[in-house]
């Protein structure tokens, strides 16, 4: 199995340094207490801990539960110097919402997995705005490769591509590049596992490789939501590869 | 924690419980008198909370939304009585949940067709969006404040219909023997259409309100729906008094069970139902 997206720690393993450098070293953590909420906050801790910072409480809630506001109250009572979390959909936008709503905005930073502020952003409204997250991909990203996607896209879709659609488009550059190693002949296992193992794929999100367990090598963007979209202010982490840990490919 | 964090909490316990109740009323209004279980209760909730998103940004008032709001969903719902669930009164509860159950699907594809699958956000009225400071780092939204205050008028506007009203004598007279209160001259199938449209509107009201606060979004309803079962069944199957307390309660073991037991909070509000049940098997204010 090959995969052309991340895994769920990746994006909060780019985190944790970055939130560091920008003088945050004490922070609070929530999430729904499910496994992608699990994953992401492993991720956190790891990233986190190391650059030297400290998780002085994690926060969490039932999936998909969206009553954030006993939580809120426990972080104002904590006042760490920034709040990380995990949360994705309508839930993401609710928590941005109730964020702001209860005077924390402003007050303490926010960070999150990039999901956060993933297709909410509209939703969210002004709330979203400054949020800072990490993701493989965004919207804004100023390269000739990414523009040069993202027009050839809403011309034939009639529509905006997002992450997801990234996603997508690297898979399909993926089998290409297997398909042509072994020249349509998908028989040929060897040589095709092997292309694909060694592609080096020029995605808009960047170039990016595949690492042992078959999961990209991709660079984290840092990003910040000003005037409705993820502005990127900076590489989080360059060529970052999820540890595999417990993965063996067979 | 300290008094003030104590006395926020407790006010957020308040709030939370406040909306459980108005979504559980309607619930247990249906249940507890016409022997229906809807499944589709917490459908009426997300049609409310996408009712207030289409309606707010057609009239720009988010007060004339909510009474426009509340007249459709009063209406659909006396439809939806006249046109279906009155078959199924004197069918088996298994009938009642398999129709229920297919609503569900059949208003959540609705949605989809009419309004999409994106996440949307209702802005809160400007007179409204202001926030008052509790402490140097927490503010309390007056939205929140509205909320509550909103599902207190309801809750005494219910207790009143129900205890002081002719109509509210003859749901009660309707719900203690539906035959006998039919040959004294109560007109039960008007009462029932009432009845169900009533709880309709009770949860897309509580779908309108709390739209600004939890934005709108698919599946919305199924979210609810168990909260919502668990405060009827504690409270007492038809009892809008034990639906009260009951919500109150549940709101606020909920609240501080996040709190103060993060790594069981997801379970104690199932004990707290379970802990009722073994000493009220028929829940706390079921006469």
């Amino acid at each position: 199995m090959f995969r052309t997206s991340f895994s769920n720690s990746q994006p909060t393993l780019a985190l944790g340094k970055a939130m560091v450098q920008r003088g945050h070293k004490k922070a609070v953590w929530i999430t729904w207490n499910y496994a992608a909420g699990e994953e992401a906050f492993e991720g956190f801790k790891l990233s986190y801990e190391a650059a030297g910072g400290t998780i002085i409480k994690t926060l969490g809630l039932p999936f998909p539960q969206v009553e954030f506001q006993a939580l809120l109250t426990e972080i104002a009572a904590l006042k760490p110097d920034a709040v990380a979390c995990f949360f994705a959909g309508g839930g993401a936008a609710k928590f941005m919402q109730d964020y702001a709503a209860a005077g924390l905005k402003g007050k303490i930073p926010l960070y999150g997995s990039g999901f956060l502020t993933e297709g909410v952003i509209d939703a969210a409204g002004a709330a979203a705005e400054g949020v800072i997250s990490t993701l493989h991909y965004s919207d804004s990203l100023e390269t000739e490769r990414n523009k040069s996607f993202r027009l050839a896209y809403a011309k034939t879709f009639k529509l905006q591509p997002d992450v997801y659609t990234v996603q997508g488009y690297d898979s399909a550059l993926l089998l290409i590049a297997g398909a042509n190693a072994v020249k349509g002949d998908f028989n040929n296992r060897k040589v095709l596992y092997d292309a694909m193992e060694n592609a080096k794929i020029n995605s808009p999100r960047g170039p990016w490789t595949m690492s042992k367990s078959h999961n990209p090598v991709q660079d984290f963007y840092l990003r910040q939501v000003v005037k409705g979209e993820n502005k990127v202010i900076g590489v989080a982490a360059k060529a970052l590869a999820d540890p595999g840990t417990g993965c063996r490919m067979g | 924690m300290g008094l003030a964090d104590f006395l926020i909490q407790i006010l957020n316990s308040v709030q939370y419980g406040l909306l459980l109740f108005m979504l559980a009323a309607g619930l247990t209004l249906i249940f507890g008198i016409m022997g229906v279980v809807n499944l589709a209760h917490g459908s009426f909730y997300m049609l409310g909370a996408y009712l207030a998103y289409g309606i707010t940004a057609k009239l720009s008032s988010f007060g004339l939304a909510l009474a426009a709001g509340a007249v459709i969903a009063f209406a659909f719902g006396w439809l939806l009585e006249k046109g279906l669930f009155r078959f199924f009164y004197t069918r088996d509860h298994l009938d009642q949940v398999l129709l229920t159950f297919g609503l569900i699907y059949l208003f959540e594809e609705l949605r989809s067709i009419v309004w999409g699958n994106d996440v949307h956000g209702v802005p809160i009225p400007d007179w409204l969006s202001g926030s008052m400071a509790l402490t140097d780092t927490l503010s309390y939204p007056h939205y929140r404040l509205f909320v509550a205050g909103v599902c207190l008028l309801l809750a005494l506007a219910l207790w009143a219909l129900i205890h002081r009203t002719r109509l509210g004598m003859h749901i009660r007279a309707g719900a203690f023997n539906r035959t006998m209160a039919q040959a004294l001259g109560v007109d039960i199938e008007r009462l029932y259409a009432i009845v169900f449209a009533m709880g309709v509107a009770l949860a897309a009201i509580a779908g309108m309100v709390s739209a600004p606060l939890s934005s709108v979004y698919p599946n919305m309803g199924s979210q609810v729906l168990i909260m919502c079962f668990v405060v009827v069944v504690i409270g007492g199957i038809g009892s809008i008094r034990g639906a009260f307390i009951a919500a109150i309660l549940v709101g606020t073991v909920d609240t501080f069970g996040k709190v103060l037991l993060p790594g069981v909070a997801s379970m104690l509000v199932y004990v707290l139902m379970a802990l009722v049940l073994l000493w009220r098997p028929q829940g706390l204010f079921k006469d």
